[in-house]
Formats: structure tokens, C-alpha cells, sequence
């Protein structure tokens, strides 16, 4: 099924405005568990029956609405991904997001994902939810042939007017006889060629062990 | 310790009342409106020292009243805290004149810190012209007040 990009912003638009309105939920819940906690420390020299349990729950209460906050934010900054077909970006902090929308993903397949930071803001002008899907397939193209334990390790570098996404994989590999690496030009590997294909970008088998090499031209 | 007047306008009216009783715990003297029509008839009668501004509201809207509390009260600190800002609506109400912009939940501690910074901002430009004191509420909570004070 092909989504147009009008689709898409749709989508975009529309999960963002939830994406807010979680978060006055969940700025409801807090301030309330908050407003508990307060009473309770005024409180502090009465005891009433199963004390210690109250307080318990409260700090559940608000570790939980801490990680809702955390998603929701995040979706947010995922949905607003489809504001603008292409735009500046800084590959760090984009990257940054991807490994962390990843990673229910991977540990599911029992892998973790990392990121080594690039050691400056390399800015990229391309389309934001593009670069999201690229990234994202050439996970699932790794961990789709990886062995549960291992890890990947993205990486980022710069030649010429190119960003260069690495992908190592570590752990044991599952490459197919008669392929030089994780691409192995089966229908599995459509969805990220499409991809890479439609936004300019190129994706190689890594030459020094098993990973790919996602090649983003800085100004795509 | 600053004292200082403050107007809570948002239409969550489960957030700002619950915002509002915690803050007079602290020792502050907060009001509430659920709109912005609401906030700009306050201002009519009671000149805050502080508002804190929600940007997404039925009826007018959070940079609308940021944009006439700052043509009408420039001595007024605005802090939008808000759910809904994208990074437009923020560079928006920091060139209108907004003292901050937070994202929705914030810590109240976190808060009330800012909130002392804007004030003391204020006071250091001798813009003290609050009828904020008329807010008056019956009790305080001095368990919290030491408990700002400790965390302050």
C-alpha cells in the first residue's frame, strides 16, 4: 500500500494533537500525586493504617506518569517528523530519537541498540520521517538475521558531502550462502531499497564484518 | 522568601486547581482563570505579579492574551506552561515578551523557581506595582513553605 505524503501529514497532524492532549492527562495525574504527597508531608507525624503502602503506590503513581511523559513526548516528536517533506535536521539528535523509538523493537528480537554520537551537530537537509524509515529498516535488517544477545551499534561519520550511517552488529549473524552480507536481495530487503531508493540515499553491506553503511548526502 | 501574586490561566481545570492548592501550600498567592477572556477580566480588577499561560484555549487564545497583557501590563512576568507548543509558538512568546516557556507537567519546585527568578527580575526593575495582596486565603501551609525554603 502506498501512503501520499498529504496521508502521511494527516497522520502526523492528528497524532501530535492526542500527543498533547496525553500530555494534560498526564499532567493531571502528577500534579494530583503530587498534591497527595504534599498533604502527606504535611501530615508526617500521624500515622494512619498501611501508611507505608500509600506512599508506595504515590511514588508508582509518579515514576509512571514520569515515563507516559517521556512517551508521549517522544511520539510528539515522532508525529511532528511528518510536518515538513524535507527540512534541516541534525543528525544526532534525529539518530538519537530513532535508536530510542527502536528500541521496544529490538528487545523484542532480544538485541539492544546504541549510539555513538557524531562529535559535532552535522546537519542534514532531507525528508525527517524518510530518514526515520531508513534507519529504522536497516535495524530491522539487522536484527532480523542477528541471534538473540546480540547488540548493534550505530555510528556516524562524514565524507565529502555525505553522512555515513554505520550499523555493526555484534553477536551471531545469520548470513545466507552466496551473499556477501545482510542485504541478500530478497523481498524481505524491498521495503528498505524502496526507501533508500526514493530518498537519494544508497545502503551497503559494511565491508569490514557483518553491519550496513546508510550513505545520507547532507543535502539530499 | 518573595511573596507574590500569581494568575494560573489554563482551561484544564483539573491541572490549574490542583497547580493552584499546591502553590498556596507554598505560600504563594494564586488565582485562577479557565480562559482567556477570564484572565483579561481579571486583569481588570487585580494586576498579578506573575501569569502563568496556557497557549491552546477555546476562545482567544494564549498568545493573543500574552500579546494585550504585554501592550496593556509590560511590568506583568508572563511563564507560558503549556502542552501543546510547537518550537513556532515558543520563539513567538519569547519575542512578545514571555519570560519563559515550559512544557507541560513541570515540577512545582522547578516551577516556583522560575517563577521566583521572574519576580525577582521584576522587583530588580522596580516594576512592583502588583494589587496581588488583595489575594488573600485563609490558611498556609508552613510544613511546605519550609519545605520550599529547604529545596529553594
Amino acid at each position: 500500500m502506498e501512503t501520499d505524503a498529504r496521508e502521511v501529514a494527516f497522520f502526523g497532524r492528528i497524532t501530535a494533537a492526542f500527543t498533547h492532549e496525553m500530555r494534560n492527562v498526564l499532567a493531571i495525574v502528577r500534579e494530583s500525586a503530587g498534591l497527595m504527597e504534599d498533604l502527606l508531608t504535611l501530615s508526617k507525624n500521624d500515622s494512619f493504617p498501611h501508611k507505608e503502602r500509600f506512599v508506595r503506590s504515590l511514588a508508582t503513581i509518579e515514576a509512571q506518569a514520569k515515563r507516559g511523559i517521556e512517551l508521549s513526548g517522544r511520539l510528539n516528536r515522532f508525529a511532528h517528523s511528518t510536518d515538513e517533506a524535507r527540512v534541516k535536521i541534525d543528525l544526532n539528535q534525529t539518530l538519537e530519537q530513532i535508536v530510542f523509538l527502536s528500541e521496544r523493537f529490538a528487545r523484542l528480537k532480544g538485541i539492544t541498540v546504541s549510539l555513538i554520537p557524531y562529535s559535532e551537530s552535522l546537519p542534514v537537509h532531507t525528508s525527517p520521517i524518510g530518514l526515520h524509515m531508513a534507519v529504522f529498516f536497516s535495524l530491522e535488517c539487522c536484527w532480523d538475521r542477528m541471534s538473540t544477545g546480540g547488540s548493534i551499534a550505530l555510528s556516524i561519520g562524514q565524507k565529502g558531502s555525505d553522512a555515513i550511517v554505520s550499523f555493526v552488529c555484534q553477536g551471531h549473524v545469520a548470513v545466507a550462502e552466496g551473499t556477501s552480507g545482510l542485504l541478500q536481495d530478497s523481498e524481505a530487503d524491498r521495503p528498505i531499497e524502496r526507501t533508500v531508493e526514493s530518498l537519494g540515499y544508497r545502503v551497503e553491506c559494511s565491508a569490514t564484518g557483518p553491519g550496513l553503511a546508510l550513505i545520507v548526502p547532507l543535502d539530499g | 522568601m518573595a511573596r507574590y501574586s500569581v494568575l494560573l490561566v489554563d482551561d484544564e481545570k483539573e491541572f490549574v486547581t490542583t497547580l493552584a492548592e499546591r502553590m498556596q501550600m507554598r505560600g504563594l498567592e494564586p488565582k485562577v482563570a479557565f480562559s482567556g477572556e477570564e484572565a483579561l477580566e481579571v486583569l481588570e480588577g487585580h494586576i498579578p505579579d506573575i501569569i502563568l499561560l496556557d497557549l491552546k484555549m477555546p476562545g482567544i487564545e494564549g498568545l493573543e492574551v500574552l500579546r494585550r497583557v504585554k501592550k496593556s501590563h509590560p511590568q506583568i512576568q508572563v511563564i507560558i506552561v503549556t502542552g501543546h507548543g510547537s518550537e513556532r509558538d515558543k520563539a513567538t512568546a519569547l519575542r512578545w515578551g514571555a519570560y519563559d516557556h515550559l512544557q507541560k507537567p513541570v515540577d512545582i519546585n522547578d516551577l516556583v523557581r522560575i517563577m521566583d527568578r521572574a519576580f525577582q527580575k521584576k522587583a530588580d526593575a522596580g516594576l512592583l506595582m502588583s494589587t496581588g495582596s488583595a489575594w488573600t486565603f485563609p490558611w498556609q501551609f508552613r510544613g511546605l513553605l519550609g519545605k520550599r525554603e529547604a529545596k529553594g
